[in-house]
């Protein structure tokens, strides 16, 4: 109970901010829509009277465009700073409000979940409207250039499974959505941990952001090393059980990491 | 009874608490007194957990801390500044079994406090009493308090002193740190003084009043040869 | 309680936007059926392969047996784990793993197993040879040797055993200067011995039932023979403005090594040939007009029969010959041995999806 009421607490905070993110993510592509429809139709038009309008555009040209790929790319360091954000920003300030949550009577760790639960469903929530933004797109690319009569190639499932970044976030089996899910998760553990290392030893040394940040790249190298050593070893199928194992190891120790420092380390 | 035992902190290479133990009783208020940079809000937060003491241990009663029986009242918010009292109010029910709603109001009303005020907008003053009403409504056995008087106007000391004769206090351990000891001098029950991260003295202030006829200032620059 | 609403209200939102995204995700699959209009047992170990394309691109892929009809593309990492774990048997899966890290291997099949040739990136030749189809042995040769050098350098066409000693055809230099080698492993495979092979026109490309790495899935094993077929090519000079450029042109008909003479001779007449294959000690092979040529291996006897009134979509597998065709209601795959019909039967389409992509698939039997 006390994780939900956490959660909720989280969630109105980062409201303002979120919805913001939201809607110039929004503003961005649909204005950039806009001007790719025109500028198409422009350059069809010319080539139609020039006579040579062999010329077929997909809706994977609009998506491939800059302003599009930047807008994806925004909300994603926007993501990651808010990672590391959600917990500085309790530690800053003149009311440190870090100190309330950790003398508050419940386990440190609900507030860990908490705000892992918190990065989750802002990451999700983007994920969700992106994919409605994207289905909206593509109705409007349709009905734009079949009503300009500009002839199109492919199809919506083809320009996401042929987008680098979006075959990715939209792959076509959902359980390689889970995955890559977890691994997101996965991500944003990590920099819980080095946040809350740096956390520990700040009033100990200046050298704690340079310290925590060694101790994660040594969680995360020791299995690539790993690999690169195991790599001639394993055959396909057993790679993806290692593959499988190291997410499970890693997802491990960085909660275990998060855990011990968050219950027996952390300096306010 | 909180009882510290044998407590140590350093940070880089200085030892700011150094082998410290002392004991603060139900019913009683304990006074942490030293001057700037002793160690004195670095003991309470290590009593809350907030930075953890490198070897030594706390007791409440003879058990480790239970959170629902000591509040922490810091000389600052403790809360995001742009929290009204009202928002503050509604996360310590959220979170704290014990918060007594009815004691809340009556020490906004007693402090006339304003609930729709953001905590950014209080006067040191004023902040500190909303602290320390959020904090007595957590309906507490101990109550610690980090500097509750230091920077804040005439008034808000009467009233904050006012309220540590009430009954509402009458039956709570509470553990203050001060460099400000003259305004509540004669409120205290015991006095812990601290230099340079030990103890140097932990006396019954009565005893000492009456008996040797010295006030704690006495004691104090006799301690400190200021 | 009031602060719920904000989760509840996100939480609806994950929920419609991920919502029809898993709706699309998980849209029905297209399903097939095996309909066996004649001999049923031809079919018992068959897996038919469906490749649906659209624009040029293999969108999706299915496989189809008697029993079942699955998609195989577009899978996730775990039942791509577990669809490769299932395909290799119990000798594939100790060659798989010999050959990781390889950069590049050649092998055949025999009857204990495979036997071929590999390199590491160009600083080993390694040889290998499984027994019983289980145990493997390797053996090495290292590169600082000029001669293991060049075969490591040189364009493999293919391996074939001749006495029990493997052989490895390879092409030495470019252009005009190309020289066709042969070079042969003893039997405990820990010598190699090369020598040039004489051409009277062009050079070997390659050497039929020969696998790039492995083929897990070729049943097809080498039987030796006297005349090993091969595929010859010559250079065409073309010319562009100033430039010479040599291009690769297969010589038509069929072509073979000679293991008695060292030569290679020509066994069939320079027409194009659509699809050939080794059974046993015969070479089989569909010319244009759909006669089958059938030549023994051993004594180099050539024989001719007619098979297909027409070609369009046909290929060797199993040392069966395939030949599929559109129909109203779905693909019809015809079966032929040794000159006749053996069976015939019908991929058709179980489901609406798979209906509106009838048009669109190729299909393939293994």
């Amino acid at each position: 109970m006390n994780l939900l009421k956490l959660l909720s607490w989280e969630v109105e905070r980062v409201t303002k901010p979120f919805l913001t993110l939201v809607a110039g993510l929004i503003v961005i592509q649909f204005g950039y829509l806009g001007y790719f429809l025109w500028d198409e139709t422009n350059f069809y038009e010319q080539l139609r009277r020039e006579g040579n309008a062999d010329y077929q555009l997909s809706f994977l040209n609009y998506l491939n465009g800059t302003p599009y790929l930047l807008s994806l790319g925004i909300a994603v360091a926007a993501m990651l700073l808010y990672s590391v954000w959600i917990w500085y920003r309790d530690f800053q300030g003149r009311g440190t409000f870090m100190m309330r949550l950790l003398t508050m009577p419940q386990k440190r760790m609900t507030l860990f979940f908490a705000k892992l639960a918190t990065i989750l469903m802002m990451t999700l929530g983007l994920f969700a409207i992106e994919w409605i933004a994207l289905k909206l797109q593509y109705i409007a690319f349709t009905s734009w250039f079949d009503g300009k009569m500009i002839p199109m190639g492919g199809s919506f499932e083809q320009a996401i499974s042929y987008h680098g970044m979006l075959m990715v976030m939209y792959p076509s089996s959902l359980i390689n959505f889970v995955i890559h899910q977890l691994i997101i998760t996965i991500a944003v553990l990590f920099i819980f941990a080095f946040v809350l290392i740096e956390r520990s030893f700040w009033q100990r040394t200046m050298w704690s952001p340079v310290l925590s940040l060694s101790i994660l790249v040594v969680i995360l190298t020791i299995p690539i090393l790993g690999y690169a050593f195991l790599s001639n070893r394993l055959i396909y199928d057993e790679t993806i059980v290692y593959v499988g194992m190291v997410l499970v190891v890693w997802a491990s120790v960085t909660i275990w990491l998060g855990r011990r420092f968050l219950q027996t380390k952390l300096n306010v | 009874m909180i009882e510290v035992l044998g407590v140590k902190k350093r940070y880089r290479r200085k030892q700011v608490i150094e082998d410290v133990s002392f004991t603060a009783n139900k019913g009683e208020i304990t006074c942490l007194i030293g001057l700037n940079g002793t160690g004195k809000s670095t003991l309470l937060k290590g009593i809350m957990g907030l930075t953890p003491f490198d070897k030594g241990s706390v007791l409440i009663d003879g058990k480790p801390i239970d959170l629902n029986r000591v509040a922490f009242v810091a000389d600052h918010a403790m809360f995001p500044i742009h929290f009204t009292i009202e928002q503050c109010e509604a996360f310590m029910k959220d979170f704290y079994p014990t918060f007594d709603s009815a004691l809340f109001a009556r020490l906004v009303e007693d402090f006339k406090l304003f609930p729709e005020d953001k905590l950014s907008e209080l006067s040191k003053g004023t902040l500190a009493k909303a602290n320390l009403a959020l904090g007595i409504a957590q309906d507490p056995d101990y109550l610690l308090l980090d500097e509750p008087f230091s920077g804040i106007d005439v008034f808000s000391k009467e009233q904050i002193v006012e309220l540590f004769s009430s009954e509402i206090m009458e039956s709570r351990g509470v553990l203050i740190t001060t460099h400000e000891i003259e305004d509540i001098e004669y409120l205290i029950d015991k006095a812990v003084m601290l230099n340079n991260g030990r103890i140097v003295r932990e006396f019954d202030v009565e005893d000492v009043r009456f008996i040797h006829g010295k006030s704690i200032v006495d004691v104090m620059r006799e301690e400190y040869g200021a | 309680m009031k602060r719920m609403w904000n989760v509840a209200a996100l939480g609806a939102v994950i929920v419609i936007g991920l919502g029809t995204f898993a709706v699309d995700a998980t849209e029905p699959k297209a399903e097939w059926a095996l309909d066996i209009s004649s001999n049923p047992s031809v079919w018992e170990d068959a897996v038919v392969e469906i490749g649906y394309s659209r624009e040029d691109d293999v969108e999706q892929r299915f496989e189809v047996t008697t029993e079942e009809s699955h998609i195989t593309s577009n899978l996730n990492y775990i039942a791509e784990g577990l669809r490769y774990r299932e395909r290799l048997n119990g000798d594939a899966r100790s060659i798989h793993r010999i050959m990781n890290g390889w950069t590049y291997a050649q092998s055949i099949r025999t009857e204990d197993g495979y036997i071929g040739v590999g390199q590491d990136g160009m600083k080993e030749l390694i040889v290998f040879k499984q027994e019983d189809g289980e145990k493997l042995s390797t053996f090495s040769f290292d590169a600082s040797d000029s001669k293991i050098y060049d075969i490591v350098n040189g364009v493999w066409a293919g391996a074939f055993l001749n006495d029990g000693q493997l052989n490895l055809i390879y092409r030495d230099g470019y252009d005009e200067n190309v020289k066709t080698m042969i070079a042969t492993f003893n039997e405990a495979m820990n010598e190699v011995t090369v020598k040039e092979l004489r051409m009277d026109i062009g050079f070997i490309t390659h050497v039929i039932n020969t696998n790039r790495f492995y083929a897990t899935d070729v049943s097809s094993q080498v039987t030796e023979t006297r005349y090993i077929s091969v595929g010859v090519s010559s250079y065409e000079v073309i010319r562009e403005g100033e430039e010479e450029i040599n291009v690769e042109d297969p010589d038509p008909g069929l072509f073979a090594y000679d293991t008695k003479t060292g030569k290679v001779v020509q066994l069939a007449e320079g027409q194009g040939f659509w699809d050939d294959t080794v059974s046993g000690h015969n070479l089989f092979a569909l010319n244009e007009d759909g006669e089958e040529v059938v030549i023994d291996l051993n004594t180099g006897k050539k024989t001719t029969r007619e098979v297909l009134d027409s070609v369009d979509h046909a290929f060797y597998e199993n040392g069966r010959l395939y030949q599929t065709r559109q129909a109203k209601d779905g693909v019809v795959i015809d079966v032929y041995e040794d000159g006749k019909q053996i069976s015939s039967a019908a991929i058709t389409p179980e489901n609406e999806e798979a209906r509106d992509m009838l048009k669109q698939i190729d299909v393939y039997v293994r």
